[in-house]
């Protein structure tokens, strides 16, 4: 079970890219140098490790060393743990199986929240401050608005199926089916306890 | 140690492959030297044509992998027309050191002139056998050669004094032709190889011959497999295969971990 070089390479490039936007996580890799991590997703049979070296990490399909620490999960599991991850909540992510020493791993996590992504200072160097600045606000202009568009949209379309459609039921007039059960459900009960009552008493005439 | 006509094996030997000539050992690099002073001039218009532009996604992916950072110093053994080095230079930025070699003073030339027109003036230029780099021991943070070592006539001699060149923690990146992996491409490969490319290599560059030396030269060059192991063999750790393009090329990395 081992992940093709080329996601490995893939993998290390992105990774390396990253820990490079902050020069002290690079001190920290280098006091970890040698240091393994393997990461596996068993559904796909992918397994790939992680080692520590001076000028960040490399990643291989085979561990050059016995690991310190092996974690797998679920592929949702994993996007969850990323999501955690991005958004720099602390912990170790649950729903991950870890086997070994975990304070490697949460060394690791501390490094990639601690590199933080910062879009504008990632993209000054290529454009220019100013014009990094611009990009990044119109970028995220964009995304909200490409948000706000979309929530509108399910709205509108929600309140079409409900009011002109009729497929979805209107909240007032589901509140009003619950209470017709619910007053259906009492007259039940109450027939229910009145013909024990009027058996009980013909059994006793008897 | 001489690489003989069979990858990666190396019996006491006087002579050595030319393509798939055997010609003396001391022949082999006036030959070699041969076919690049005729390519020098047409070497990147041949490779535009000859890979369809592919063999820059071959250096991208080099480039990438090698992750080279502002201040390191790296060594483009076999550098010919500039392609990595200068792209290094940018990334080593102005406290960092890159150095072309080439051991063929007409790609160096070349070399140069194409780093000049990029604004790349002060970018050292050093004409060197790969087989004995005029380096200090421990002199580079990576050394890079694409598509050089397969005209290296002592293989094995060349990865040494790379290893010796880097230093501890530093890495090579060889970026080779080697042996496809995809089940058929081997066939049309090797049409190609020995139809077309010398039939380029004639209307081109009129030079039918020297893209016939090339075709062979692949085909003589060690697999995968057997280049992994000269580099473990002369020292090298972790090293690790990437193929491109089903195996037409190959990119070996290994890194010096001795202290």
């Amino acid at each position: 079970m081992s992940t093709p070089a080329l996601l490995c390479a893939a993998a290390e490039i992105a990774l390396n890219r990253y820990l490079r936007l902050e020069a002290a996580v690079l001190d920290e890799c280098a006091e970890l140098d040698g240091r393994c991590i393997e990461f596996m997703l068993p559904a796909a049979s992918l397994a790939m490790t992680l080692e520590f070296m001076p000028a960040g990490v490399r990643i291989t399909p085979q561990p050059p060393a016995p690991p310190e620490v092996r974690v797998g999960g679920s592929p949702t599991a994993l996007l969850a743990a990323l999501r955690q991850l991005a958004g720099g909540r602390e912990g170790l992510p649950a729903g991950l199986e870890i086997e070994g020493d975990p304070e490697l791993l949460d060394r690791f996590r501390a490094m990639l929240v601690r590199v933080g992504f910062d879009p504008e200072e990632w993209l000054a160097p290529l454009l220019g401050g100013a014009a990094a600045h611009r990009a990044v606000g119109s970028l995220r202009r964009m995304l909200g608005w490409g948000r706000d568009t979309s929530q509108r949209m399910a709205d509108h379309s929600a309140e079409y199926l409900r009011e002109e459609t009729r497929d979805l039921a209107r909240g007032r007039d589901v509140a009003a089916w619950m209470d017709e059960v619910d007053h259906c459900r009492d007259a039940l009960d109450r027939l229910d306890a009145r013909l024990r009552r009027l058996e009980g008493s013909a059994g006793d005439k008897s | 140690m001489t690489d003989t006509n069979k990858p990666g094996a190396n019996p006491p030997s006087t002579t050595t492959h030319f393509g798939f000539q055997q010609v003396p050992i001391q022949d082999k690099r006036r030959r070699v030297a041969g076919v690049f002073d005729s390519v020098a001039s047409k070497y990147d218009v041949m490779n535009d044509l000859m890979s369809l532009g592919v063999h820059r996604l071959w250096k991208r992916f080099v480039i990438d992998l090698a992750g080279v950072r502002a201040g390191e110093k790296v060594l483009d053994v076999a550098g010919g027309t500039g392609d990595l080095a200068g792209e290094f230079a940018r990334q080593a930025g102005p406290r960092g050191l890159v150095v072309l070699s080439d051991i063929n003073a007409s790609m160096l030339g070349e070399g140069r002139r194409r780093l000049e027109d990029r604004g790349l003036v002060n970018l050292p230029t050093v004409q060197a056998n790969a087989e004995c780099l005029p380096f200090e021991e421990s002199s580079f943070d990576c050394i890079t050669i694409g598509f050089g070592l397969r005209n290296v006539t002592d293989k094995d001699a060349a990865l040494r004094s790379m290893y010796r060149s880097l230093k501890p923690g530093g890495r090579l990146l060889v970026l080779e032709f080697s042996k496809p992996v995809v089940p058929g491409l081997s066939r049309i490969y090797d049409r190609y190889s020995f139809k077309l490319l010398p039939l380029m290599g004639r209307l081109v560059a009129n030079d039918e011959d020297s893209y016939r030396y090339l075709a062979e030269s692949i085909r003589m060059h060690p697999d995968q497999d057997t280049l992994k192991g000269m580099m473990q063999a002369a020292g090298f750790a972790r090293t690790l295969v990437y193929n491109l393009t089903g195996g037409i090329v190959a990119v070996h990395r290994g890194f010096r971990l001795d202290a």
